[in-house]
């Protein structure tokens, strides 16, 4: 019997784990417990905070894959920051790059994947331009990834408990004893009933939203400031997701870490996120506020996407059908990526790729027809 | 349920799924997944039954199960077969079960006769008791399309040899020619190239080969499909091009579906009536309106409250049930989702409660509810406090998350 695993966008070849490469960087702190209290922001001042202080800042983001049918431009220049305590949807359907950019990130691109442009900006420290050895001291610590298939982000000859021992190892200071403890307060942490048990079972022995919770748990062992969630609930079960979700943002509420979430889930972004940004055959066509974005979309394709969910309880409405498919990205067409599958297409789309224009209200949009609009 | 004139294209009667679990050494049978623990349908003729579950529920042993890829361990399917016929099979079980209470030689042979009789319309028309060769020859009246469309391709045919494939087992088209325009028309009618024929799977994307594997389905002209989860495995965008088309095919040629899925919003689209099964039974079953409206099993409710809305402005409830199915291995004794129920009695923990009919068409097992209770208003009491209201009625302040932001 198989579940209804998402194995389309299931993430190729083998992909490595979170900070556990690379030299050990000791942090005297116990990380998990210097909860840092977060104060009461109202909405406009913490967009303004944010604005001006980004925990992380992605700049004109290029990450292509140098194959022999050509070069794949995955990722086209792709450009956002992520608040204190934010967290940002990215969406996209598969192959349009949402994956890449998160890998890109951590430096984890799997070759013949490579950056060749952009900058990844925590800390003051630009993650694309460092050496490999600070990056894997800081990813873990700093920065860490939740993988979209569980069962492949374990390794399957260590236990749960073993697996996030080794995470504290490469970053704190604490003695085996103390690592073990910590590995079960962190089972705890993150929902899993009888954690000293269930620290000493295999991978194997675990449900699907068992081992999610631990790959939740090792990423945030060390407590990171930026959490990047590929498709966190995209293989569980829509009751484990819901709790899978609500973990997350507790974690979030409670340690004031940014989370990215990476999803092709309309829905999860809605329920989970603060801003949304689009992603469209490698590049952004369109960010802001979930909430501007979801009740006024502003590109075409923003549009249909949202029109081709269907709804539990709302069976009359008519889904939208989206011709076609994604554009090869070793051979774009000139002009718009989206023109072809665009109901509104013009001429000039095909003329001239779009820039992506400020809308104002911290929204953006990569589409001539709806910034001519806002300009009229 | 209630027949409408068109008859039941299919009838399931006790279906029983086991698998044995082996261990040790030498290997021996130690314990055995029940994947489907008795279960009853019927799915009438140019309509579209829907089975929804979590995974592991057993949709997709029973899907396997109903176009003969598995053996049941227990059970009979009578499909396409004569209204009188069905009449008769069911009169006999009602008689069956009848003589099995009275007691006596007389009623002994009587019994034994009736059980003859059944045993002669079984050996004809249950799917289960065929003989192999007629098994064989009708197993092109009932297609699954699979799930996944990259794994159930064969990257080493063309798309003309998979589409083609069951023509030729089945003895359809008398030439080769015959058969490739055959293959040609149903590409078309699943929206491909006809060109397609010579080509790989390798060269389609995600959509198209769904699109490929429904061609390979509907090449047999089958009278009932069993689709396995047919779009949860493709893009957003793409979903909507293949239920499309299942929607087209369906009206063209006049075809019968069994729809398997996750995906409640995708049911209540597509689905006349809906089966909702947990741990291998089904729990609740009703046509569509009747099972979205009065959403009676707990679990039914909790799965449609777990469905994720996209809209930011409703707050997302905190998760509505705890903890995961349990292994099918061990289902827990009383009521299977007793565990993980917010209205669990201990009535539920011990006896296990039968699919029973709650309201005219609309069966669910549940000791809390019709006919045994009365039933909860659609937010009820004992309801809103366990879950929150339902969808149909979900304002932005329901109980729970508040919306971000």
């Amino acid at each position: 019997m198989t579940g209804e695993r998402d194995t389309a966008s299931a993430p190729r070849g083998g992909v490595p784990k979170p900070g556990n490469a690379g030299p050990v960087a000791p942090r005297s702190a116990a990380p998990v417990d210097a909860a840092r209290p977060l104060p009461a922001r109202p909405a406009g001042l913490a967009a303004a905070l944010s604005a001006e202080a980004p925990v992380l800042d992605v700049r004109n983001l290029a990450a292509w894959y140098f194959t022999d049918e050509g070069t794949v431009k995955a990722v086209d220049g792709v450009g956002f920051k992520l608040g204190k305590g934010k967290t940002l949807g990215l969406v996209g359907e598969s192959g349009c790059g949402k994956t890449a950019t998160g890998l890109a990130v951590l430096g984890l691109l799997p070759p013949p994947g490579r950056v060749v442009r952009g900058e990844a900006v925590l800390g003051r420290r630009d993650l694309l331009r460092m050496p490999e050895a600070d990056l894997a001291a800081m990813r873990g610590r700093d920065i860490a990834m939740i993988f979209q298939e569980p069962m492949s982000a374990l390794d399957p000859l260590m236990t749960a408990g073993e697996q996030i021992a080794e995470c504290l190892e490469m970053h704190t200071a604490l003695d085996r004893r103390e690592r073990a403890e910590k590995a079960v307060e962190l089972l705890a942490s993150v929902g899993v009933p009888e954690p000293a048990l269930r620290a000493k079972a295999w991978p194997h022995e675990l449900s699907g939203g068992m081992r999610q919770r631990v790959v939740i748990a090792m990423a945030l062992a060390c407590d990171p400031k930026v959490v990047i969630a590929d498709e966190p609930t995209t293989a569980l079960d829509v009751t484990v997701q819901a709790q899978i979700l609500d973990l997350i943002e507790d974690t979030q509420e409670r340690t004031g870490m940014g989370v990215i979430l990476v999803t092709h889930d309309l829905a999860a972004v809605a329920q989970a996120a603060d801003e949304v940004a689009v992603m469209y055959a490698g590049v952004l066509v369109e960010t802001g506020p979930v909430k501007d974005v979801y009740a006024h979309p502003a590109h075409p394709y923003t549009k249909a996407l949202l029109g081709s969910i269907p709804v539990v309880g709302q069976a009359a409405r008519q889904l939208v059908t989206i011709p076609g498919r994604v554009p090869n990205l070793a051979r774009l067409p000139s002009g718009c990526r989206f023109a072809d599958r665009c109901p509104l297409a013009e001429s000039a789309c095909r003329a001239v790729e779009p820039d992506l224009v400020d809308l104002g209200a911290g929204r953006r949009v990569r589409c001539i027809l709806a910034t001519g609009r806002a300009a009229r | 349920m209630i027949d409408d004139g068109n008859g039941f294209l299919v009838d399931a009667r006790g279906l029983e799924k086991r698998f044995p679990v082996k261990a040790g050494f030498p290997r021996r049978t130690v314990a055995e997944v029940r994947a489907v623990d008795g279960v009853s349908f019927e799915v009438r003729r140019g309509r579209t039954f829907g089975l929804v579950g979590e995974s592991g529920c057993g949709k997709t042993t029973l899907a396997r199960t109903m176009v003969g890829l598995y053996r049941p361990t227990a059970g009979s399917l009578f499909f396409d077969t004569p209204a009188d016929k069905v009449e008769l099979v069911l009169e006999l079980r009602r008689k069956i079960a009848e003589a099995g209470t009275v007691r006596g030689p007389a009623a002994r042979a009587e019994l034994s006769g009736l059980e003859e009789r059944l045993e002669v319309l079984r050996r004809e028309y249950d799917v289960y008791s065929l003989p192999k060769r007629k098994l064989a020859a009708r197993r092109r009246e009932f297609q699954l399309v699979f799930q996944d469309p990259w794994g159930s391709l064969d990257p080493r045919m063309t798309v003309g040899h998979i589409v083609g494939e069951g023509l030729a087992v089945h003895g359809i088209g008398g030439s080769r020619a015959e058969r490739a325009a055959l293959v040609r028309d149903t590409l078309v009618s699943c929206g491909l190239d006809p060109d397609a024929i010579d080509r790989y799977p390798h060269e389609f994307s995600g959509g198209q080969r769904q699109r490929i594997g429904i061609a390979r389905a509907l090449a047999l002209r089958p009278k009932l499909l069993v689709l396995d989860e047919p779009v949860s495995a493709l893009d957003v965008s793409i979903r909507v091009q293949i239920l499309d088309l299942l929607k087209d095919i369906k009206e063209a040629y006049g075809l019968t579906y069994v729809f398997i899925a996750h995906d409640l919003a995708v049911v209540e689209r597509v689905a006349d009536e809906v089966g909702v099964m947990y741990l291998g039974k089904i729990v609740e079953r009703a046509a569509r309106a009747d099972l979205f409206g009065r959403r009676y099993h707990p679990y039914t409710r909790a799965l449609i409250d777990a469905a994720p809305v996209p809209d930011p402005n409703v707050g997302r409830r905190r998760a509505p049930v705890r903890g995961e199915p349990p292994s099918p291995i061990a289902p827990p004794p009383g009521c299977r989702f007793h565990p993980r129920c917010p209205e669990a009695v201990e009535r539920c923990r011990v006896e296990e409660p039968p699919l029973a009919q709650a309201a005219p068409g609309h069966y669910v097992a549940c000791w809390m509810r019709p006919p045994h209770r009365a039933a909860p208003g659609a937010d009820g009491p004992s309801l809103a406090a366990a879950f929150g209201p339902g969808p149909a009625v979900r304002p932005a302040s329901a109980p729970g998350r508040a919306p971000r932001g």
